[in-house]
């Protein structure tokens, strides 16, 4: 018999015969109601998603009404889930249902196939979603809601150029959405979205559309469909079938060569070993070696991976080695473990020597410990085993943390020119261009990279940063807003937004940007920590105390969170408890150059400054942070008196650090030396050659002293109110004496020296 | 042969089933409206109520039938749905509905193919003229708001002031009545008169149809079931058929009722309509 469905009616009609029609109906599919043909329309109106079943059996459509009904529902509670207007607990019921109902895969792809044709709308509340579901709870249902956000930006890919397609191949509006229609229903686009991120062959994809019996009725659909598959870059027309009959045999050939490498897996050829059970077992202990790197328990971490490593010695070749090591390796680098990552490189590189990957992953590891120049050399080996567009992309970001800009510059082109596809290039040159100052040219570059690549987040974070850095931050902040907005699932632009409210001192909306990415995200630890950060600058000490807490003991493997801590520390004058957390975070962390600055200025607060200068680097300095530690040390000597040599430390910065946006930071500090000394006059032209938007408020600060002092009142005043706008709360006092001195003309409340800790600790904050 | 109007405001000719003047392009013509409110149509409807009424005086229960009359004019449209219907017009200006469920329903058609020639006539309700086919929605009068639940669990009552100007009855289903009267599709435009009437009419049509099922011991609780029975097929099901034209909202409605039966439809989904529904002030009754 035949038979029509739908899941949204809740009624399955069947054609009985002659003339002879009944329906069955949700809830009592055990009842058989007699129907004529006039109630058809009754019956299904309103309906959408009606299914046509032919030469189906009674106990089949029954079979096939109950899955279409809980599609139907199960796509209807999840749109619940993801709609804000409803209450938590109606979303909390949704939640429920929808954990059960995802218990069958048929449902679960059915959503998918209808929610991965769109992005999803502005009106889609998915963190709000996962927000509700945990994972302990709701085992299948986050999982989805997870991959839904992470497959964002695909189906905005797969989407957007299906639109460019549709555009020029439909006449009118209806077949167009009757085609796309069609394509949905079928888990066209689905697949296609699960193929780009799964790197699985799109070829494959389009053989199985083409033959799908439900699709060949659609017109033109060969070189529609022709069109928008060769827009996916893997995919070369010549190559695709001229007609059903080639696809069906191509198909067939590709499922036969698939059957056959699988059971080549399965066969004797390795000692009798089943490769599938040999990988399970792998990847199972590969989750568990992970699990205790969270846990930071580094001991029992190093034995297991022995007892891997042992293990896949006797089941496979070595390069499946240099696999697990490796990605252990980027497991550890992402929990901050850099100490790790490079203990599991070096490994992988002794397994084998000729392994191009490997190579590239420790030169890696290397950048991360601060041995950049090994890291240089590992990426020539790495090249001369065929590293790839990653390998020269790490050797340009070598470079450039090595401060040799123009090289690092000159090697993204290379690789932009060699990989035009690669995006990371693309953003790596930006950088650089912002590394070196030049904002406007990484605007360009930033802009670029987005037209070409409208799919990747991190152009469009790097551009909006850029405007940071440009100080137009309301330009930024919409950039941020809109990144959110095109990529719901992404931390980094909301990140990104939270600190362009903490530029602008709109603290309070900072902390709520904070909260809500720590919401959606609370294993993020720039939240965390950036949170804690905007609790510091609102004065809030105890909270941002607490904050650091709290986050150390869920993500005990940031050096950044360690040092925020002791910064607070030092904030709330706990001088001594600043030093202990210091000292542990060094202990912790020996190669990151952030705790031992931050140790070297409490030091030198606690009139420590002979230990404080012994304790930095005395080589001559080569990356960005030996830079940082460098201008501690003449922060330290004009700290205890030694305003001269202070001077020469700033001016050996000015004229040798090869980062040019870090130049300024040297000039700030050389101007509070210089105002030290009353060298009023030079002080002003140091301060005019600072040219970095984000540091005004130091710049009006420091004009204010030096315009002040030399009786320009007016200049005084102007940079006063210039300052007075956007003046964040640690520098108020300072301004205020400031203000008091030169330009009410009254007499300080505070000495010289005052004066000079206060600016120096401006200073030494926005550097 | 079509039948036509002359415009109201610029007094020329337009063919019944424009819904605007072609002319001066002035808008808000219902077709069925027109149709029922045909002076040929009124004056066959006035002279088989006429009728009705006599024969109910002569039968003894004049004051009954009047009595019936005069709540059929209070009586309602109903439709019946599925809930998941019902909760796609409660969100169609969500974007967030509206985007996927657009999407599923673009270009659903009956397939080919001689299995499926005997519906095809019947989705395309010549009734109403190819062209505006699809503007008609179908309702039944009730006088309990509760509609023919063989068709869907919901039954939304339609408010007056939303439909009465667009809205029009015709004594029975439709599709049937042709059926029984063998009237082809292709003269649908020929029914015979007397058997619809415009919204303001309705009770009129009511008691003309009912009038010789009513009797003295009929009382004023007998009504509801008397004007819409349900039966045990769609063929036994007897109500006063209700033709709305154009769109519908949520806000079209003034209370909806949910009949569940076992465990349908789910409580989640129901809450989430119930929490819906309070929005556009619209009550949600579940039985």
């Amino acid at each position: 018999m035949e038979a029509i469905i739908s899941g949204q009616a809740g009624v399955a009609l069947l054609l009985l015969g002659e003339e002879r029609f009944a329906s069955i109906h949700a809830g009592e599919t055990d009842v058989l109601i007699p129907r004529s043909r006039g109630d058809f329309p009754f019956l299904f109106g309103g309906a959408g998603d009606l299914q046509f079943l032919e030469d189906a059996s009674h106990a089949d459509v029954i079979e096939r009404f109950q899955i279409v009904q809980k599609q139907a529902d199960a796509l209807h509670l999840t749109l619940i889930l993801l709609d804000p207007e409803l209450s938590n607990e109606v979303r909390n019921d949704a939640a429920d249902d929808l954990e059960d109902l995802y218990g069958l895969r048929e449902i679960l792809e059915h959503v998918e196939c209808v929610l991965f044709a769109r992005p999803l709308p502005l009106s889609a509340d998915l963190v709000g979603a996962l927000n509700l579901t945990d994972h302990d709870s709701f085992p299948r249902l986050r999982p989805f809601l997870l991959r839904l956000r992470d497959v964002q930006g695909i189906i905005r890919q797969v989407y957007s150029t299906w639109e460019q397609i549709a555009g020029g191949a439909f006449d009118a509006a209806d077949p167009a959405r009757e085609f796309a229609g069609a394509m949905v229903r079928e888990g066209v686009f689905r697949d296609l979205v699960l193929a780009l991120l799964n790197g699985t062959p799109i070829a494959d994809v389009y053989l199985r559309v083409m033959i799908n019996p439900h699709l060949t009725r659609l017109s033109n659909r060969r070189r529609i469909l022709t069109d928008w598959f060769t827009r996916f870059s893997d995919l070369d027309e010549d190559s695709l079938p001229r007609s059903e009959e080639e696809g069906e045999e191509r198909l067939a050939d590709h499922e036969w060569d698939t059957r056959k490498a699988a059971e080549k897996r399965r066969s004797a050829h390795h000692r009798g070993i089943d490769r599938e059970d040999v990988r399970s077992k792998i990847e199972s202990q590969k989750t568990a070696i992970v699990a205790l790197m969270r846990k930071s328990n580094l001991a029992l971490t190093r034995k297991r991976i022995e007892e891997l490593i042992a293990y896949q010695k006797t089941r496979g070749e070595t390069v499946f080695i240099c696999k697990s090591l490796c990605d252990l390796a980027q497991q550890a680098k992402d929990l901050g473990l850099h100490s790790l990552q490079l203990e599991l490189t070096q490994r992988s590189i002794e397994e084998k020597p000729d392994d191009g990957w490997s190579w590239s992953q420790h030169a890696d590891a290397l950048l991360r410990n601060g041995r950049p120049r090994e890291a240089l050399v590992a990426y020539d080996q790495a090249e001369g085993f065929a590293g790839g567009v990653v390998t020269r992309n790490g050797r340009a970001e070598t470079l450039r943390a090595m401060n040799r800009l123009d090289e690092a510059l000159a090697a993204y082109d290379e690789a932009i020119r060699d990989f035009p596809e690669d995006v990371v290039a693309r953003n790596g040159r930006a950088e650089t261009f912002r590394a070196m100052n030049r904002l406007d040219e990484a605007l360009d570059a930033y802009d670029q990279a987005i037209r070409d690549f409208p799919a990747d987040i991190f152009a469009r974070s790097g551009r909006a940063e850029t405007l940071r850095a440009m100080n137009r931050l309301d330009e930024a902040l919409a950039a941020y807003n809109e990144a959110i907005r095109a990529f719901p699932g992404d931390v980094v632009a909301r990140n990104g937004r939270a600190e362009t409210l903490r530029a602008m001192n709109r603290l309070d909306e900072a902390l709520d940007a904070y909260n809500e990415a720590i919401r959606a995200f609370p294993d993020n630890v720039v939240a965390r920590n950036g949170r804690a950060e905007t609790l510091r600058a609102m004065n809030r000490l105890d909270e941002a105390l607490d904050a650091y807490d709290e986050a150390i003991r869920d993500l005990p493997n940031s050096v950044v969170t360690r040092s925020g801590r002791a910064e607070t520390l030092r904030a709330m004058n706990r001088l001594g408890e600043a030093l202990d957390a210091y000292d542990e975070a060094i202990r912790d962390f020996p190669a990151e150059v952030v705790a031992r600055n931050g140790r070297a200025w409490v030091l030198a607060l606690l009139g420590r400054t002979h230990e404080a200068l012994e304790s930095l680097p005395v080589s001559f300095p080569v990356t960005a942070q030996d830079w940082i530690g460098f201008h501690m040390r003449g922060m330290i000597q004009l700290r205890r008196g030694d305003a001269d040599t202070a001077i020469q430390t700033f001016q050996k910065g000015i004229e040798l650090d090869a980062n040019p946006s870090q130049r300024d930071f040297f000039c700030s500090a050389l101007a509070v030396a210089q105002l030290r000394k009353k060298q009023y006059q030079m002080a002003r032209e140091v301060i005019a050659s600072i040219a970095r938007p984000s540091l005004q408020v130091e710049v009006n600060l420091l004009n204010l002293h030096a315009f002040g002092a030399l009786g320009d009142q007016n200049r005084a005043r102007e940079a006063y109110e210039l300052l007075s706008r956007r003046a964040p709360p640690q520098t108020l006092e300072l301004a205020g004496e400031l203000q008091r001195r030169y330009i009410f003309r009254l007499a300080p409340r505070h000495d010289d020296d005052w004066v000079l800790q206060a600016e120096l600790e401006c200073v030494r904050q926005a550097a | 042969m079509t039948v036509s109007d002359k415009c109201p405001f610029c007094n020329y000719d337009i063919p019944r089933t424009e819904v605007q003047c072609p002319h001066c392009a002035r808008p808000s013509r219902f077709p069925n409206v027109l149709d029922a409110s045909d002076d040929t149509e009124k004056q066959s409807l006035d002279r088989r109520h006429q009728t009705a009424i006599q024969e109910a005086d002569v039968r003894g229960c004049g004051t009954q039938v009047r009595q019936f009359e005069a709540e059929a004019a209070c009586s309602r449209a109903v439709l019946a749905r599925s809930v998941l219907v019902v909760e796609q017009l409660a969100t169609s200006d969500c974007q967030l509905y509206a985007t996927y469920y657009k999407t599923i329903r673009a270009g659903v058609r009956v397939p080919t193919g001689e299995k499926w020639d005997k519906l095809r006539g019947v989705t395309d309700l010549a009734l109403f003229g190819d062209k505006n086919k699809d503007q008609i929605c179908f309702a039944a009068l009730s006088l309990d708001s509760v509609g023919l639940d063989n068709y869907g669990e919901c039954s939304l009552t339609a408010r007056d002031d939303m439909i009465a100007h667009r809205a029009s009855v015709f004594e029975e289903n439709s599709v049937k009545f042709m059926e029984r009267h063998k009237i082809a599709f292709a003269e649908a435009h020929d029914l015979p008169k007397g058997f619809r009437a415009p919204w303001d009419d309705r009770a009129r049509l009511c008691t003309t149809k009912l009038a010789a099922a009513i009797h003295t011991t009929t009382t004023a609780a007998d009504f509801p079931m008397l004007l819409l029975k349900p039966g045990k097929t769609s063929d036994d099901d007897d109500f006063v058929e209700v033709h709305i034209w154009g769109p519908m909202t949520v806000r079209t409605f003034e209370r909806v009722i949910v009949r569940r039966k076992k465990n349908h439809p789910r409580k989640s989904i129901l809450k989430a309509l119930g929490e819906r529904l309070k929005r556009y002030q619209v009550p949600l009754q579940v039985m």
